[in-house]
Order: structure tokens, then C-alpha cells, then sequence
């Protein structure tokens, strides 16, 4: 496991996982009242038909699989995260728990 | 629900009990269930395989060592969704000088073709696998995220409101949005254009 993973992973508390990536402003582009497609594409017909091109290429597409022993890794970084969690160190440090 | 779908919630929900209490075997059980999902949401994310690996592995490991504060009777993937969004889109945040993804091409054997499909066919596959990542990098990670959960899992706006902890008005008006801008982007696209020459009126 990288250095950066096993950082990220002992560092992430229960507020990082909640954090919601804020919406960054945008407020302007957000004010702008939705239009239908029709009104989208009013100046430009061409639009119209990228529409459903796009709801056909993103409609159609198909997931991608985890690379090979994805896994095995993870299970491997989750044994490298209980050996090293800070209860497992407190308790070696403190009262001799044993190493495995 | 159907009663697989019953089975496979309890499976699921004994294999989240057995792993808080630190049984490995089983947490191996829920990745393996999960994977597929979380490795895909990284990658149309990210559109990168090395971070998007990095990213779904990562979203496993936080899963683990917060697994006491999951709330069971919570979606185990729509939980898991949420940390992947988060995380991926922390992630392109802190990379947004390199959005200009003149992107990584999938690998042949991800490509969306199959074995049998003419070497004509597996081209113009990978030329739309590529201009959709392209397009999805044209798009702000809160809209892309919105857009991939849309698209590839069918989610309704309340469920990518839930993964994404944002309202059903708000993920509705980002699709709506993300969805025109996914259209101009595709008009002024060279593959996209072609693409858009070749289908009937």
C-alpha cells in the first residue's frame, strides 16, 4: 500500500466522510431559469439532435470492472490498517500487547 | 423486491455485521460485491485507471474503518457511492489545471466491445468510449457526478440527492443543466460532430 493511501485512511474521520464536497459558487449559472429542449435548441436545430446523442452514448454505456485482484489488494491494505490502527499502537505501547 | 434482492440485503447486512467485528473474510465478501460499481463511478469520474483504482480502494478503506457509524438500514452501496463522490471530486478539485483531459483511452480489454464485434465496429466503440469520458471532463465534478449516477446506475434524482447530500430540485436542475452542456460540448467535438453527421434525422 503507497504511503499517501495509509495517510489518507488512518487521517479520515467520520467529518471528512461527511463532508459534502460543497458546491462551489456558481451562482449565476445557477440562477439562470432551465429551459426545455425545445427552447435550448431554438437558435441551433443541431442541438436538438445532440440531445438524444447524448442520451444515447451515455445510455448505452457500459460499466467498467475493477482491475484484476482489486479485492485481494484491499484486503491486504484492510490487514495493514488493523495492524497499525492507533488502538492496536496505544495498546502495544501501553500494556505490551504482542506484535502478530 | 424481489426475494434474490431480499436474500442478497441480508447476505449483504451479515457480511457488514461480521466485518465490524473484524472478520476480513466477509469485508473481502462486500468488496467483491461492490467493486464493479465503485471502480466505475471512480473511473467516469476521474477518467484515469491508476486514481480511479486509488480512489475505489480508498473508498473501501474508509468504508472499513468507519463501519460502527454506518447506519444499517441505509443502502450499504448508496454509502459507499457517497464516499467515492466525495472523494473523487475532492480529488478533481485539487487537480483542476489538468481538466483538459485529452483523455487516457480505456484499455482494449475495458473497451465497450465484445470479442465477436468487426475491428470497424471495436474502433468506432472506442471512439465513443472516448468521447464520452471527454465530454464528462467538460463537466464540473458536482455535475459529473450527478450525470454518471444518472446514467450508469439509473438512480432517481432522490437517490443521487442521497449519495450526493444535496436536494431532489438541485440534482434535477444539475442534470437538466449537465445534460445541455453535455450536448454543446458534443456539437463542437470533431468525433462528436461526426457522430452527430452520420444519425438519422
Amino acid at each position: 500500500m503507497p504511503d499517501s493511501l495509509y495517510y489518507f485512511t488512518e487521517s479520515a474521520t467520520m467529518s471528512d466522510l461527511n463532508q459534502q464536497a460543497k458546491p462551489e459558487k456558481n451562482e449565476a449559472a445557477e440562477a439562470e431559469p432551465l429551459l426545455s429542449d425545445e427552447q435550448f435548441a431554438a437558435d441551433n436545430p443541431t442541438l436538438l439532435r445532440a440531445l438524444r446523442l447524448v442520451d444515447q452514448l451515455f445510455g448505452n454505456a457500459k460499466m467498467v470492472d475493477a482491475p484484476p485482484h482489486f479485492a485481494e489488494k484491499v484486503v491486504i491494505a484492510v490487514s495493514q490498517i488493523q495492524l497499525t490502527s492507533p488502538l492496536v499502537r496505544w495498546l502495544r505501547r501501553y500494556i505490551k500487547f504482542p506484535h502478530p | 423486491m424481489h426475494a434474490t434482492d431480499q436474500t442478497d440485503k441480508q447476505q449483504e447486512r451479515e457480511w457488514v455485521e461480521a466485518s465490524r467485528r473484524g472478520d476480513q473474510a466477509a469485508f473481502s465478501q462486500l468488496v467483491k460485491m461492490h467493486q464493479g460499481p465503485i471502480y466505475n463511478l471512480a473511473y467516469r469520474m476521474l477518467n484515469n485507471r491508476v486514481e480511479a483504482e486509488d480512489a475505489a480502494q480508498e473508498t473501501f478503506l474508509r468504508a472499513y474503518t468507519n463501519l460502527d457509524r454506518y447506519d444499517l438500514e441505509r443502502p450499504f452501496r448508496t454509502w459507499l457511492m457517497s464516499i467515492t463522490s466525495n472523494y473523487s471530486i475532492d480529488r478533481l478539485r485539487r487537480r483542476r489545471l489538468t481538466w483538459l483531459s485529452l483523455d487516457e483511452p480505456l484499455p482494449p480489454s475495458t473497451a465497450l466491445h465484445s470479442e465477436e464485434e468487426e475491428p470497424e465496429d471495436a474502433i468506432i466503440a472506442q471512439e465513443q468510449t472516448n468521447l464520452i469520458q471527454a465530454l464528462l471532463g467538460e463537466l464540473a465534478p458536482e455535475y459529473r457526478a450527478a450525470v454518471v449516477l444518472h446514467y450508469w446506475y439509473d438512480y432517481s434524482y432522490a437517490e443521487i440527492a442521497e449519495v450526493l447530500a444535496s436536494t431532489e430540485s438541485a440534482v434535477k436542475s444539475r442534470l437538466f443543466r449537465a445534460r445541455q452542456t453535455l450536448a454543446q460540448k458534443l456539437v463542437a467535438n470533431p468525433t462528436g460532430a461526426r457522430l452527430l453527421n452520420k444519425m438519422p434525422e
